[in-house]
């Protein structure tokens, strides 16, 4: 199933590359000089990877944080760090930081919110899924109640600026900030992936994860660790695209049933493959007619995913 | 009924000539750069009691609102005569709710050449200055005559006019700037969208493969010291995502141009800005 998926992301990529609003041959990109390599190089390989690196991050965090809080409406934002991350951004677009320093800023809030969050809801001795849960969307409303502060107190154009961050958008980066994204993306995917069978046994309960062996406290560390840097990465490089990690993990649950050893590699490849599709999407869609403009990618995901999505949920039952 | 239409027919002449004309007003707020920047250039900058936070002076004037908010309890303070501003910046509520505050609201348009010509007349009558506007609003006009006809022989330099970078917002046809450009011997290198301030990649950058690129992303915040300050080719150009793009005419020949968004404002500084630029675009 794995290899399906993986040819699919493979096949994402090359559309993704390929696809764009001028026409691109591959006999002219051989130009060192020339105009299409230049867009190859530049524009769409490195977005068509972070698309790539994003949609996965997103996509098996949202399995992997369903899985930790028992709870189906968990998303990769759902547990404040990617609040942390959007505050960090935020403050740094705020004080016109260049690009470079306000995706470091949004990592450093990931981080921070990251181990606060921990910390605190795990004071009385116990982190039980609810705390977590509870502690995480305080800490994000908390965060974007920071936000909208700056947000009120900044100069229109850095408004703007902070609206796109909110709604998720792809932006050209270059290959060494997609070279950091991939270093956090790659290694919480195959943390979780090497995780995901004791996801299998911590879905049965604690009580029973603990009896069959499973140190119920570190496993949710781990997930709760691997899969946070992967958002915070995330959202430091390309805002908040939305209903990736909530949708991706529930079309592969329908699809290929609830084994996790299959759902967290399935979901991080079939969400960097659908992230792809979507971004090839929010360039092109609009580009070639009268209203000539891109679209910001979190809506082609949610204006796609959710009628598939309950396409399957039709089908299934 | 048939009554009381023959009343209102006999009232309504009488009643328009009972208010007189307004006599020239002596507190102004002005919720646009622009009509801050004509009142002053009017010689009225004494009867300025209010501006925006983005206006450049006069001292002891009150900050009155930002972009598209008027502060009103802060207008009510300050018991104007007269608000200034324009359809294009403040939100009709906020308008509509000084008018029901009983203050009394002038706008004039800012959108065009034309539009600010006429305004300039426009402000002038309504300081009782309609000579000084009528010769401000003629000197303008002559100024950008004559930019024009100093690059009518050029070739035509196709420039990207860049407003914002995350996203990559740059001005299309049918915005302000797109109408300056042609003043300065320049043209639109973004063509066919109806969409005024499109949101490009930077695929569509490299295939327009402009000859110069302005940077107004830093808006009207840049500092007066980043203002005017061209980059040099093989300099960081404030991080726009064309940097490393030879291909692109515009970075191959070092024509990235920073300056600040304030420059081109509408109103009668507008002929020295775009002075300015054009002699940059056509180094």
């Amino acid at each position: 199933m794995n290899a399906l998926l993986s040819a699919l992301l493979l096949a994402a990529l090359a559309f993704g590359i390929l696809h764009g609003s001028e026409s691109v041959t591959l006999s002219e990109a051989a130009d060192p000089d020339g105009r299409a390599r230049a867009i190859l190089l530049f524009a769409r390989i490195p977005r068509a990877l972070l698309a790539a690196l994003v949609g996965m991050a997103l996509a098996s965090a949202g399995g992997a944080f369903q899985a930790l809080l028992r709870n189906p409406l968990a998303d990769p934002f759902i547990l404040g760090v990617s609040g942390g991350a959007a505050l960090g951004s935020v403050l740094g677009i705020g004080f016109s930081l260049p690009f470079e320093l306000v995706s470091v800023a949004a990592f450093a809030g990931a981080v921070l919110s990251m181990l606060s969050i921990y910390a605190v809801s795990g004071t009385r001795g116990r982190r039980d899924a609810t705390a977590l849960l509870l502690t995480g969307v305080i800490f994000n409303a908390f965060c974007f109640a920071l936000i909208l502060f700056v947000n009120a107190v900044v100069t229109m154009e850095q408004a703007y600026q902070i609206l796109f961050l909110l709604i998720g958008n792809l932006e050209v980066t270059d290959m060494g900030t997609v070279a950091i994204v991939a270093a956090f993306v790659l290694s919480g995917f195959f943390t979780l992936c090497f995780l995901s069978g004791r996801m299998n046994l911590l879905s049965l309960g604690d009580d029973e994860a603990t009896s069959l062996g499973v140190d119920v406290g570190k496993l949710r560390a781990a997930i709760f660790f691997s899969a946070s840097l992967m958002v915070g990465a995330a959202v430091a490089s390309s805002g908040l695209i939305g209903f990736v990690g909530l949708f991706i993990p529930h079309a592969v649950r329908l699809l290929f049933g609830a084994d996790h050893r299959l759902l967290i590699p399935a979901s991080g490849l079939l969400g960097a493959a659908f992230l792809v599709f979507a971004d090839a999407g929010a360039r092109t869609l609009l580009m070639n007619t009268g209203y000539a403009t891109q679209l910001p990618v979190g809506v082609i995901t949610a204006l796609v995913g959710a009628p598939l999505f309950m396409l399957l949920l039709r089908r299934r039952t | 009924m048939r009554r009381l239409l023959l009343i209102l027919l006999i009232i309504a002449p009488l009643a328009a000539h009972a208010t007189p004309p307004a006599a020239a007003p002596s507190r102004i707020v002005s919720l646009k750069p622009s009509i801050t920047d004509v009142v002053v250039a009017l010689g009225a900058s004494e009867k300025l009691v209010g501006v925006t936070k983005y206006c450049d002076g006069p001292e002891g004037a009150a900050i009155a609102g930002d972009y598209t908010q008027p502060y009103a309890e802060k207008i009510v303070a300050l018991a104007p005569d007269v608000v200034l501003g324009s359809e294009e910046n403040s939100s009709k509520r906020s308008i509509e709710q000084l008018q029901r505050m009983g203050m009394r609201i002038e706008l004039f348009p800012f959108t065009t050449v034309t539009d600010t010509l006429t305004s300039i007349r426009e402000i002038g009558r309504l300081l009782g200055r309609s000579g000084a506007g009528d010769a401000l609003a003629r000197k303008t006009e002559r100024a950008l005559v004559q930019l024009k006809a100093r690059w009518k022989d050029s070739p035509r330099v196709k420039t990207v006019v860049v407003w914002g970078l995350r996203p990559l917002v740059v001005a299309g046809p049918g915005s302000y700037i797109d109408e300056l450009l042609d003043f300065i011997g320049a043209e639109n290198a973004v063509r066919g969208t109806k969409i005024k301030y499109p949101h490009i990649g930077l695929e569509e950058l490299i295939a327009m493969d402009p000859d110069a690129i302005v940077d107004l992303s830093m808006g009207s915040e840049a500092s007066t010291v980043f203002s005017e300050v061209e980059k040099p080719s093989g300099k960081k150009s404030g991080g726009g995502p064309w940097e490393d793009v030879n291909s692109i005419g515009a970075v191959s020949d070092g024509r990235v141009i920073s300056l600040d968004a304030s420059m081109f404002r509408a109103g009668p500084g507008l002929p020295g800005g775009l002075a300015t630029l054009g002699e940059m675009l056509h180094r």
